[in-house]
């Protein structure tokens, strides 16, 4: 059983690459006899390689009639007798290479490969509830509608003069009061909803401030409280008052 | 366990269950249950009823570093899957594709191997459990706004770096007073709860938009849990060293109370309350 096995693949790998066999694990045997095994084995291989360079199917009878004869005082023989019924019952092998690289050359593989690395997802994957719809983007997207709009109202009322608008209190209410009802509203609660979400979750991150309201449960009923309120008091001040 | 037995190997504990009398110990010890018992009864109807689930998982590979990463399907009968996303994972390399590349080692949520994202949030692949509606997908990537090295597998060399950098270990310059150990008590000791627990696992820290775009200077919400557990211990002697290295913009202010980190944490714990607290004490 294991002579056809190693007599093919060595046929298979040829006689340049017996140093192929280093790389093999033993799953079921004890791999340190075995790997010194190989290692004298392929030692020996390569000296004979050297002195006359017999085909390679020749190499491998030779080693192996030189294996089966018991006259063997190598530490081979010891393994052989303990393992031979495990190995011959199917030897369970990786047939994995591995390469050995120097100190140097490791580092250099690994600056080219963290260069290439990509960034994993973030905004797209993870969840939308906690991400795009989490009460802190909104406050903070709130908080930039309301100083960007006193920025831009507050610029272009400078510059009103300069280009002929009527910005004036006067002539913006004379304009809102033309629209009708329903644009009215629409366009309080657009300027309403940012408010009261902002106000009420302004007040929740003053009490976390003080290290209060951390509970998994209370982050979750709070922030639906919050969602819900806001918009009710959204609704309020747009179509009420 | 599981997902390492092969289909073979389970029909044959089944059939050594279907003949107890064969068993020695059925003969002599008193009618128990045993595991073989077990797994017959919990499933009589046998293997006809297949229950496939398909996971999406991410998957790059380093030696094609030009190809885009890629989602890729496999479909697994739940029936021979264990309960959790990594005995999924494991079977899937085991039985379909062993190119997939994840870290795993303990499978108990102690070792903080498998963590990773799953269906949107993070945690840890072994405390996960599989969703048992079969018509839904699931989604496995990495941990988000990661370096992948591979497929499943982030960078974490910064997190690491960052550990280090708030000396995670007891500062003293005075002695014991009894020359033994650094006596603590009860109530002293009770402040470590919720804080010793964290496995670092990066769930939360990875969770954190505001790391995700600050990870070079902000800590991260993993990093401060561990900041303030050494802060909080009463026999560390470097409070204020501690606290003024955390006193600039970037180390803990980033952290906006979004508390993503909380909600992700696969152990329970309370990093945002954690990150609260050193706020707290920073200001008063």
């Amino acid at each position: 059983m294991i002579s056809s096995r190693v007599g093919v693949s060595a046929l298979r790998q040829g006689e340049s690459d017996l140093l192929f066999w280093v790389n093999w694990e033993v799953a079921a045997g004890d791999d340190g006899v075995w790997s010194t095994w190989v290692s004298t084995w392929s030692l020996a291989m390569r000296r004979r390689r050297r002195e006359g360079s017999p085909g390679a199917t020749h190499v491998m009878h030779r080693a192996l009639t030189s294996i089966s004869t018991p006259a063997a005082k190598k530490p081979n023989a010891a393994f052989f007798s303990q393992n031979l019924p495990r190995l011959a019952l199917g030897m369970q092998t990786r047939p994995v290479t591995t390469t050995k690289y120097s100190e140097s050359d490791a580092q250099s593989l690994l600056a080219t490969q963290r260069k290439s690395r990509p960034v994993s997802p973030h905004l797209q994957i993870y969840d939308y509830s906690q991400t795009w719809f989490g009460a802190s983007v909104w406050t903070r997207i709130t908080g930039s509608i309301f100083s960007g709009g006193l920025y831009v109202f507050a610029a272009s009322y400078l510059v009103a003069p300069l280009m002929g608008w009527h910005l004036e209190s006067a002539s913006l209410a004379a304009a809102f009061g033309a629209l009708p009802v329903a644009v009215k509203g629409g366009l309080k609660f657009l300027l309403a909803w940012p408010f009261t979400f902002h106000s009420i979750n302004g007040i929740r991150h003053l009490t976390y401030d003080f290290a209060k309201g951390f509970s998994k449960s209370t982050i979750k009923t709070v922030s639906n409280a919050i969602w819900a309120s806001s918009l009710v008091a959204a609704l309020g001040l747009a179509f009420y008052w | 366990m599981a997902a390492l037995r092969s289909s073979s190997s389970r029909l044959l504990a089944a059939a050594a269950a279907a003949r107890p009398a064969f068993k020695p110990q059925a003969v002599f010890a008193r009618s128990m249950a045993s595991v073989g018992d077990a797994t017959v009864n919990a499933n009589p109807k046998g293997a006809s009823d297949s229950r496939m689930k398909s996971f999406q998982i991410y998957r790059w590979n380093p030696d094609a570093p030009t190809e885009k990463p890629r989602m890729q399907t496999y479909t697994l009968d739940l029936n021979k899957t264990g309960p959790m996303v990594l005995d999924a994972l494991v079977r899937i390399k085991n039985e379909i594709d062993p190119t997939l590349t994840f870290r795993r080692s303990c499978r108990e949520g102690i070792c903080g191997s498998c963590a990773m994202n799953i269906n949107g949030t993070n945690t840890l692949a072994c405390l996960c459990r599989i969703p048992t509606e079969t018509d839904k997908e699931m989604k496995i990537y990495p941990l988000p706004h990661t370096y992948v090295v591979k497929d499943l597998v982030p960078d974490l060399t910064q997190f690491y770096k960052q550990y280090k950098s708030i000396k995670p270990y007891l500062q003293r310059d005075t002695p014991a007073p009894d020359g033994k150990e650094y006596r603590q008590s009860k109530a002293d000791r009770k402040k470590l709860d919720g804080l010793y627990e964290c496995i670092l696992c990066a769930c939360c820290s990875t969770s954190c938009p505001s790391y995700w775009w600050n990870s070079e200077e902000y800590l991260g919400p993993a990093i401060l849990l561990q900041s303030y557990r050494w802060l909080i211990d009463s026999r560390d002697e470097r409070k204020s060293e501690r606290k003024a290295a955390l006193d600039n913009s970037m180390s803990l202010y980033r952290c906006h109370t979004i508390l993503n980190c909380t909600r992700t944490c696969p152990k329970g714990l309370n990093p945002g309350l954690a990150i609260a607290e050193i706020k707290k004490e920073m200001a008063f």
